[in-house]
Formats: C-alpha cells, sequence, structure tokens
C-alpha cells in the first residue's frame, strides 16, 4: 500500500511545484497589494467591457 | 469657511467658482486642472474612483499649451528604440513606463480601466509597489504619444523607464529567489511528513523494508533541494574559499553537506537516523531570507531616476529646416535649436537669440543667468525664457556635466568601509567555529563515527548562521522600516552605524536648507488708483513665462486670475515683461525696467533692493510691490537646535554667490558657512573636515551635491532634488521633513541600543550551547529548535525599536 501512496503524492508534489513554478513566471506574484483592494471594486462596467481586454 | 477641492483636497481660493454636478451633487474644485481630471473621469464612466480611493489626489497640473507638441517626440522612431522593445512577432510594443500620483489601488484601477477601453492597447498592468506600467501595444492602431496623454488626463504623470533592461535582471533575480523558496518549501513538508512516519516508528516500531522505502524517497526530494534551491549559498560559500576567506555561508554549506553525506551513509548502510528534513527545513528558511533580501533591494531602486539626466532627442538645424535627432547623435559644431523648458544636451556657444538659463543643479544658484549670443551654456541646464540657437563646443565625457559624474565616481574610493569590519568579524567566528567542528569531529570519532557526525552537525548549526549572524541585521531591518515610516528611505546599511557617530553636518543651502524656489512674501500696492487690480495684472503678463519669479507671482496672484486679452506681450531678458491690456501698457519686472515706461520722466534716486522685488507699474506709476524669496525649509531651525544639544557642529556649503547663505546661517545659528563653492571646493572642504578624524553628515540635493554625497560617512539626498544626488546619497529624505532626520538620530540611538543587547545575548546563547553540544547532550533536532529559538529571541527584541519610538 506504502508503495503506491508515497509515489503519488511525490508525483502530486511535483505537479504543485510546476504550477507554482508557472504561477511565478507568469509574475502573478508581482503585485500583491492590488488585488486585495480589487474585491470592494463593483465591476458594473466590467462585465461589459470582458471581451476587450484578457487579463484581470 | 473655506472649502476642500473634491479631487486634491486642497483649499479652494477665496472667489474661485469651478463645480461639477457628480450623482446628483455639486462639487467643488479649486482649480481647471483638477476640475478637467474629474471631468475626464465623468466621461469615461470612471468616476466610482472617488469612492475606492483611500487618500486625496496630489493637485493636478494644467496641461500646458505646447504639450501635445512636446509629447510628439516619444513617437519618433529613434526615440522609441531607446526606450521601449519591439515584438516582431505580432508588431507590437512593450514600455515600462514609471508613473507619479500613484497613492492606492484605487489608482491602478483607475490607470487599467481607461486604458484597456482603448482599442489598440494588448496589455496593461500597473504594479502598485514599484509605481510602473507595464504596457504592450499596436503603434499602428494607437500612438505612444496619446497613452501617455491620456494618463495625464487622468491625473497622472507617466515617464519611460530607461532602465527597462536592468529591470528585467532585477525582475528575474525576484522570480527565481522565489521559486527557489517555493521548491524547498514544499519539498520540505513532505520530507517532514515521512520524517514524522520514521519517528513515531523509531518509537513504536516499524518494518524495515518500510523504513528503507520512506529514507530512500527523502533522500530522492532531498537532491532538487540541495542543489536548486541551496545553490547560491553553495556558489557564495565557494567564492569565498576560493578567495581565501570566510563568510557565514561556509558553515551553512559545511552542515549541509555532512548532513547529507550522513545521511545517505546511514540510508546505504543502516543506522539510527537520518536528517533529510533538517536539511529541507533549513534551506526553506535560509530561502525565505534570501527572498525578502532580494526584494527589498529591489523595493528600493524601484522609485528614482524620475527625471532623466540627459534630454534623449534633441533639434538640429541645418540648411533645409530643422530636425529631431538622439542625443547620442550630436556631434562637435551642430548647430541646435534649443526652446524654453528643455534640458540643454550639450556644452555650447550662443549663435543666435538671447534667454535666461538656470544654472542652480550645477551651482547651486536660484537666480538664472542671462545669456546672450556669444555666452557658454552648459550640458544638463534648464533653458528658461527662449528659443536660441548654440553651436556644440563639448559632447559626452568633455561636458562639464560629465566631468561632475566622475568626480562622484572618483568620491566612492573614500567610502568608509564599515561593512569590511563586519566581515572581517564574521570570518574569524565562522573560522573559530569550523575548528571547534573539526576537534569536535576527531574527539567523537574515537567513540563511533555516528556519534562524531551527530554531533559535529549538532556544533554546526546551534551556532550558525543565527543568533551572531541576526543579531545586527534584524535591528537594522526593523531600523530601516522604522526610517520609512518617519520619512527617511535607507539605500546603504551603513546609515544606522554611521548616524551614531557623526560629528559634523554640512547642509547644501538651495534646495536643501530652502525650498529651492522663489515665492511672494510681500505685496505692497503702492497706487491708490482703483481702476486697476495689480494682482490681476501681473497674473496675466507673467503666465506664459518660465521664470522662476514669474512662477511664484502666478501662484501668489492665481485667485485674480480672469481671462482678458493681452497683447504686444514682450519678454525683456533679466529685465521683465511688458504688455498691453484694453490699450493700457503696463510692465511687469525689475523697478529701473519698469520706471523706462513712465511717460513722465521723474528724477527718483537710483535705490538698490536688498531683497528680490518685483514691481509692478503702467505708464505712470508703480502699481504695486512683489517681495520675493526662496523660503528656509519647515524644521530647519529644529534639526540645527537638535545638532547643537549633540554637540554636532554645523556648517553651509553652498554654490550661491550671493549673500543668502551667510544671512541663512546668522537666522539659524549655523557655526560654519562657506559660499561660491564650486563641487572640487565642496569635497576639499570636506576632506579636511576626515583629516581632522571628523564624521561628517551631509545633506544636498543638487548635481553638485553629488560627489560630496558619495564620500561623506552618511549622506541624505532631498526627496525633491535631483537624480543624480539620490542615487549618490546613502539614504532619501522622501518627506522632505528636515525633523525626520532629528527622528532618523533617534532611531540610530535606539537601534544601536538593541544591537547591544542582541550581541549579549547571542554571545551568552553560544558560550552555553556550544559546549553542550561539543559535550554529546544536543541532538541535532534540538540544536535546530535552539538555534531557532535564539533567533527568535533577537528578533523580536529588534521589534522593539518600533513600539518605543512610537
Amino acid at each position: 500500500m506504502i508503495y503506491i501512496l508515497i509515489p503519488i503524492s511525490i508525483l502530486l508534489l511535483f505537479i504543485a511545484y510546476w504550477f507554482f513554478k508557472w504561477a511565478v513566471k507568469k509574475e502573478q506574484y508581482e503585485d500583491l497589494e492590488t488585488p486585495a483592494h480589487q474585491i470592494l471594486f463593483d465591476d458594473k462596467a466590467h462585465k461589459k467591457a470582458l471581451s476587450s481586454f484578457s487579463d484581470e | 469657511m473655506t472649502q476642500q477641492c473634491y479631487h486634491c483636497d486642497q483649499s479652494i481660493p477665496v472667489n474661485f467658482q469651478c463645480s461639477l454636478y457628480i450623482q446628483g451633487l455639486e462639487k467643488f474644485f479649486c482649480c481647471y486642472g483638477c476640475h478637467a481630471v474629474t471631468q475626464t473621469l465623468l466621461d469615461f464612466n470612471l468616476s466610482d474612483y472617488y469612492q475606492y480611493r483611500d487618500s486625496p489626489n496630489p493637485r493636478a497640473e494644467q496641461l500646458p499649451e505646447n504639450f501635445l507638441q512636446d509629447l510628439a517626440r516619444y513617437d519618433q522612431p529613434a526615440y522609441q528604440q531607446q526606450i521601449s522593445i519591439m515584438h516582431p512577432e505580432d508588431n507590437s510594443h512593450e514600455i515600462l513606463l514609471m508613473i507619479q500620483g500613484i497613492h492606492c489601488a484605487a489608482c491602478i484601477w483607475l490607470i487599467e480601466k481607461r486604458l484597456s477601453q482603448i482599442t489598440g492597447i494588448k496589455k496593461i498592468s500597473v504594479n502598485l509597489t514599484t509605481q510602473r506600467a507595464m504596457i504592450l501595444w499596436h503603434e499602428s492602431q494607437i500612438k505612444l504619444s496619446k497613452i501617455i496623454e491620456i494618463i495625464y488626463r487622468l491625473g497622472y504623470q507617466a515617464l519611460p523607464d530607461l532602465q527597462i533592461e536592468q529591470n528585467k535582471i532585477s525582475r528575474q533575480e525576484k522570480k527565481q529567489a522565489l521559486i527557489r523558496v517555493g521548491l524547498s518549501g514544499l519539498i520540505m513538508m513532505q520530507v517532514m511528513m515521512f520524517s514524522i512516519a520514521l519517528y513515531l516508528g523509531g518509537w513504536s516500531g516499524i518494518e524495515k523494508a518500510h523504513e528503507q522505502f520512506i529514507r530512500w524517497c527523502s533522500l530522492f526530494l532531498t537532491i532538487p533541494v540541495l542543489f536548486i534551491a541551496g545553490r547560491p549559498f553553495f556558489v557564495s560559500a565557494a567564492r569565498a574559499i576560493r578567495n581565501r576567506y570566510l563568510n557565514m555561508d561556509v558553515p551553512i554549506v559545511a552542515a549541509l553537506v555532512l548532513s547529507f553525506i550522513a545521511s545517505i551513509w546511514v540510508t546505504v548502510h543502516g543506522g539510527k537516523e537520518v536528517y533529510y528534513d533538517s536539511i529541507c527545513m533549513f534551506i526553506f528558511f535560509l530561502s525565505v531570507s534570501k527572498y525578502l533580501e532580494i526584494t527589498a533591494r529591489y523595493k528600493l531602486a524601484a522609485p528614482f531616476l524620475y527625471q532623466a539626466l540627459m534630454p534623449l532627442t534633441a533639434t538640429i538645424c541645418h540648411e533645409d529646416g530643422e530636425s529631431l535627432i538622439s542625443t547620442a547623435n550630436i556631434k562637435l559644431g551642430d548647430i541646435l535649436l534649443i526652446k524654453p523648458a528643455e534640458i540643454i544636451p550639450a556644452d555650447g556657444i550662443i549663435e543666435q537669440g538671447e534667454t535666461t538659463v538656470s544654472e542652480s543643479m550645477m551651482t547651486g544658484e536660484s537666480f538664472p543667468k542671462a545669456k546672450r549670443v556669444g555666452d557658454t551654456v552648459l550640458c544638463g541646464t534648464h533653458n528658461i525664457d527662449q528659443v536660441f540657437k548654440m553651436r556644440v563646443t563639448e559632447i559626452g565625457t568633455q561636458t562639464l556635466l560629465a566631468q561632475i559624474l566622475r568626480l562622484v565616481e572618483k568620491a566612492s574610493l573614500y567610502k568608509p568601509q564599515i561593512i569590511e569590519t563586519t566581515h572581517k568579524i564574521a570570518g574569524y567566528f565562522v573560522g573559530a567555529v569550523l575548528v571547534i567542528a573539526a576537534f569536535t569531529a576527531w574527539f567523537w570519532s574515537r567513540v563511533s563515527w555516528e556519534e562524531s557526525f551527530r554531533n559535529v552537525i549538532s556544533v554546526l548549526v546551534i551556532t550558525c548562521p543565527c543568533a551572531l549572524s541576526l543579531a545586527v541585521p534584524s535591528v537594522v531591518t526593523c531600523a530601516t522600516y522604522e526610517f520609512m515610516r518617519n520619512g527617511l528611505l535607507i539605500i546603504k546599511n551603513h546609515v544606522l552605524e554611521g548616524m551614531n557617530q557623526i560629528t559634523d553636518v554640512v547642509f547644501d543651502k538651495t534646495g536643501t536648507l530652502t525650498l529651492g524656489l522663489l515665492e511672494v512674501t510681500d505685496y505692497q500696492v503702492l497706487s491708490t488708483d482703483p481702476a486697476y487690480n495689480p494682482k490681476e495684472i501681473a497674473y496675466l503678463l507673467e503666465k506664459h513665462s518660465e521664470h522662476p519669479i514669474a512662477h511664484a507671482i502666478t501662484k501668489y496672484c492665481q485667485s485674480q486670475a480672469h481671462h482678458r486679452d493681452v497683447s504686444d506681450l514682450k519678454i525683456y531678458i533679466n529685465q521683465g515683461v511688458e504688455g498691453s491690456i484694453d490699450g493700457q501698457r503696463f510692465r511687469i519686472g525689475k523697478k529701473s525696467f519698469v520706471k523706462e515706461l513712465f511717460v513722465h520722466k521723474t528724477n527718483v534716486p537710483q535705490t538698490e533692493d536688498l531683497k528680490k522685488s518685483c514691481y509692478l507699474g503702467n505708464e505712470f506709476e508703480f502699481l504695486a510691490c512683489f517681495t520675493l524669496i526662496d523660503p528656509l525649509r519647515a524644521h530647519a531651525r529644529e534639526l540645527v537646535d537638535y545638532c547643537k544639544q549633540r554637540g554636532i557642529a554645523t556648517h553651509i556649503l553652498s554654490g550661491d554667490p550671493s549673500l543668502e547663505p551667510l544671512q541663512i546661517k546668522e537666522q539659524l545659528g549655523i557655526d560654519f558657512v562657506k559660499h561660491n563653492v564650486t563641487p572640487d571646493e565642496k569635497i576639499a572642504y570636506v576632506e579636511n573636515l576626515y583629516a581632522q578624524s571628523k564624521k561628517v553628515l551631509m545633506i544636498g540635493d543638487g548635481m553638485n551635491d553629488a560627489p560630496v554625497l558619495k564620500s561623506a560617512h552618511v549622506s541624505i539626498a532631498i526627496n525633491s532634488g535631483t537624480a543624480l544626488a539620490k542615487t549618490s546619497a546613502d539614504a532619501v529624505l522622501l518627506s522632505n521633513a528636515l525633523k525626520d532626520i532629528v527622528q532618523g538620530f533617534e532611531v540610530a540611538a535606539k537601534a544601536k541600543q538593541l544591537m547591544i543587547q542582541n550581541l549579549v545575548w547571542a554571545i551568552v546563547y553560544n558560550i552555553v550551547a556550544l559546549p553542550m553540544a561539543i559535550v554529546g547532550w544536543i541532538e541535532p533536532y534540538q540544536a535546530a529548535l535552539g538555534m531557532s529559538a535564539s533567533s527568535l529571541v533577537v528578533v523580536f527584541n529588534s521589534l522593539r525599536l518600533a513600539k518605543n519610538t512610537r
């Protein structure tokens, strides 16, 4: 049993690491302050303008 | 009761009427600039900004009239090559813009939102911490000049970040550091889970095969941690050993390597303990602190260099007209056309035209100099009044500007090396630890290799790196943060220790002790004729001039600003301005200049004005007199008094040839003053102090201060000063408030106390713990715990700095 579970957990670990590396490369950790404030902003126009830009 | 402006929260001048209806309520503004910004926000449906922001905006500047033409230079291919990166695959350009005026997350929202509404913008991302915007756009659909104009209309000033390449590298560094943290953190957690199984097994029994399997998995996982996340420490230790000195990374690496070898041995040959969990945890904590260090460095470097020292483009004249060229291509003998408010891009001689030039950043003189045909103009100085043509006589490295920069480089040789001593002491300490570890190894090897390994690791871990190496840095970090809260941004670490040893403070005058501006302090109405409103007339005449006097007067008379037609407006260099309003001629400027307009020449004796006065008159009489001074910075007195209290001698070194520095010396009670000094003379003066073993704190803001700022024991640059001063200094006074320097001294004193406390604790801890480890009473995990607890004690003690100085 242990010979199956431990390799699986190691595999999951590397997947987690790969995603983390991707997030850092995509600069998601650059600005940690703004997103915290952004949840308070009401975005009525945002939904209309959603088509004109891809990241938020 | 004065109302506050809706946009910038500053008081609205009496009689100024300007308002907008926002969501049904009437809101008022202090100037047309603020009004324009709010109007823009309303037009684009972005007025929610006012509900999201958490602090008022800075006062919006009205766009100067030829602003749009000035922006056109951003579209020049030569310029774009220098400031942006081209992506050929989809024909887009990428640029990093520094944005001034950002103060909260709502500003980010505003800029990103407004720009994403525009077609042609592929990507817009604004970072609150570094105050930079990364923009990807298609030049064919929208021009860079338009983008910058739009940002201006929102109330922010955008400037290209000239260090786009260097920034990319620092960003890479930061990302790599974070990836290392993630890697070591994730693996650390996994390996620790395994080790729980091993510990529990060691206590209540575990199958041999399972134990082996878990140990091998731990080994396999530790390898990436050691060689990827641990790489920086190996590199640093290798460099140290190669260069024959010891740094704190050497025992770390020694401990890591020993533990790893010992654990591999045990895994292969069987034995009691493996240390994979300790290795991973150790590397994780070290990676975190490395990441924090890199982030702090990155943040500190970000806000500087707002103004380029040199303009990137210039207008060159040839037979068939004028064209824009890159300043890198200017050659000797070229004829350049310099417009008002431009920076002169090379040393040269005026061929055509007359103007006034501000050389304040070179000499410290706040008053612009008149220049006519045949006069020399210097690279890096500001053209104020008129357009003129110049012939280039020196470029690049031969200009006076370049010479000052070279002085700055040379001066850094005199920098006191407080860091070096710390390194040397650390080296000895590490050497001692390694010797003790070796001794322990030998001593215990007579019992068993296992015991030997175990104790050597304990010895190495229990003393390194923490208590001793954290004792000082943690106080430094807390102090740096405390300084920042008080408006002082520390760039070099030795500021903290240096402040405690200061015996002399040297002030620059213009821009440091004074605001570096001209302000109207006195206004006298000289005519009893009620038909004229002198302030209104003064405003209309001076509105179009770039001269500092004009700025001071327009600011003072702002409240009387009404639009009237002014005809025949003429600027007389170094004398004043003349213009006609409603058929009447008026002049504003020097007393003698205004008097010349009088129809009836009277024989009033020539009286010299002691202060800088500006008279307004018409064809018959003087109407008013404005008195201008360069006001002292607030708290200047406080700072000088504090220095006296501490027995610190005070000096003024100023390039201003006038008597103002001497007046200020008397006013503030400063000990020594020297005026009319060149940058060379400034350095000579300060070096004289060094020769007397004095420790100097230099406070300055101009380019002529840069060499001294570099060589002084501690130097502080005023935030509103030149970019060169800020990059040459050890600290920047962000708040521009001199009282924060007093606070700085206090923080430094407190920090010294705490450092001593920490060092005492660290020494006591080591004296107690080290023998215990040698004798064999400490298991490696206990060593790790002890080390962590000790460092926590040190860190918490350092945090006391913040609470005490509140």
